[in-house]
């Protein structure tokens, strides 16, 4: 019916913004309006690049002053947690359930997630300078559109999250590790309240990417992902995408990412947790 | 007690402190993007950690810090342009400092992502704070305008334009662009030379 869809509400379907009445009414119009869908890959790109632009200045070293301030408030940190509080155990999740994804869920997937099909691929087949550029910061937007877009939409269906249920961590060991070549252990994060649900693989920038989820007690999920990468180490940083955070870091030729809506410092502790003995191959 | 980095409020529990500090590298991309400098950018962060910290019970536990944090940012960044716009009157027109409008500045302006980081230089201050909190910081339009003190409506009109803007300028790179001079670009360039007043 709509065919025209002005910049500003194409955005916000970009961002996320949309509710599902807006949303589904953006993506109607787009699958029939060429223009329509050569604008979205226009802001989506613009986007994409001026992230890629900035994000350096997350990893350059800090300046002595900074170093400084940190250090103070890490020694302030330290005085104060002299007596250190254990973490209080969590109960025992609701039932677990069991999700297996549809193939026509899986291409609608596709359709959602905006940077992938827009922003990356047609790039590709054109042979732009684009994917280059955007590289290393590409693949965080692809694990966290797809969890974001995934729990939206199972939000209120119980089903569907992964491909290999993680009933049997060592079958989830042996069908990542053969996928991405290398040895994985799944972590076990029950100790932070997390249970494993299982896993999936996606593709991206054309190599597999593990996909690794955790179910809390409320219904939170967190996702660990992992992508070979020839890229050098990064130190984990913290990062927002909405009520999302995404904590990343590079390792031995792995890139590896936490999506959840979870507090950052328990997320960090995590990483610090599982960092090292994901390291392996 | 009196840590460099000047002294914590009241509200500067453990917790807190460990949060602003894992927020720097954050902090620090948002400055260069806001400043174009990473000097400027530094000096940025430093002052509004510390003015977080000397004012850490006015942040509402349960609220997202990093939204908190970035207004001060932002509030300190506007103060500073102003105090900027008073003292340089005599070096009015740098819009021209910030990119050379000649064919052959323009031609080299190409898809690359130093050029995007001239871009964002270009863009009038109140679109280029909307712009990063949202596309590069990951806030939500409703976080955006309370960081900013605007209405969510204002949020989207301005993030709407400053990306118009960005494409336009990434097109006719690409179209008067005579090919990419990309391939040897480095991603790490630390100041870009990049002047904004």
């Amino acid at each position: 019916m709509m065919q025209s869809v002005d910049d500003i509400t194409l955005n916000a379907y970009l961002d996320g913004e949309l509710d599902q009445a807006a949303t589904g009414e953006v993506e109607a119009a787009l699958a029939h309006n060429p223009d329509l869908q050569r604008r979205l890959e226009q802001l989506a790109q613009a986007s994409a690049l001026l992230r890629a632009a900035l994000a350096p200045a997350l990893h350059e070293p800090l300046p002595d002053k900074l170093n400084a301030f940190a250090a103070g408030r890490a020694a302030a940190v330290a005085a104060e947690n002299a007596e250190t509080v254990p973490l209080k155990p969590r109960a025992a999740a609701t039932a677990r359930r069991r999700w297996i994804i549809p193939a026509s869920i899986a291409a609608s997937l596709l359709l959602a997630m905006v940077g992938a099909r827009y922003g990356y691929e047609q790039y590709l087949a054109r042979g732009n300078d684009f994917p280059r550029l955007i590289a290393g910061d590409y693949w965080l937007d692809a694990v966290s559109n797809f969890h974001q877009v995934y729990t939206r939409i199972y939000a209120n269906e119980s089903r569907a999250l992964v491909d290999i249920p993680g009933d049997n961590a060592e079958q989830v060991n042996t069908f990542f590790g053969q996928s991405l070549r290398r040895n994985l252990e799944v972590p076990d994060l029950t100790k932070h309240g997390l249970w494993l649900q299982g896993g999936r693989l996606l593709v991206i920038q054309g190599k597999p990417s593990a996909q690794i989820v955790y179910v809390a007690s409320n219904g939170k999920t967190l996702a660990l992902s992992i992508l070979s990468s020839s890229g050098h180490d990064v130190a984990p940083i913290v990062e927002r995408r909405r009520d999302w955070n995404v904590l990343h870091w590079r390792r031995n030729g792995f890139n590896y990412a936490l999506v959840g809506e979870m507090d950052p410092t328990k997320m960090r502790a995590i990483a610090e947790e599982i960092a090292p003995k994901l390291t392996g191959i | 007690m009196a840590t460099s980095g000047g002294s914590a409020g009241r509200g500067a529990t453990p917790a807190f402190q460990q949060e602003l500090v894992a927020l720097i590298p954050r902090l620090r991309r948002f400055a260069r993007g806001l400043t174009g400098a990473a000097a400027d950018a530094d000096d940025l962060v430093q002052t509004a950690c510390e003015r977080a910290l000397a004012r850490a019970e006015q942040w509402t536990p349960g609220t997202r810090l990093d939204s908190w944090v970035f207004r001060i940012v932002h509030t300190i960044w506007l103060d500073e342009l102003r105090a900027r716009k008073v003292r340089a009157v005599d070096a009015a027109a740098d819009p021209d400092m910030v990119i050379g409008d000649d064919g052959r500045n323009r031609a080299e302006a190409t898809l690359t992502l130093e050029a995007v980081r001239r871009f964002i230089g270009e863009l009038p201050d109140e679109q280029r704070a909307v712009l990063l909190l949202v596309t590069v910081e990951g806030l939500a339009y409703k976080e955006a305008a309370d960081a900013l003190g605007i209405p969510v409506g204002t949020v989207m009109s301005r993030l709407s334009r400053a990306r118009a803007t960005l494409v336009q300028r990434l097109e006719g790179g690409r179209q008067s662009g005579t090919g990419t001079k990309s391939a040897g670009q480095p991603l790490a360039g630390g100041d870009a030379g990049r002047k904004i007043g």
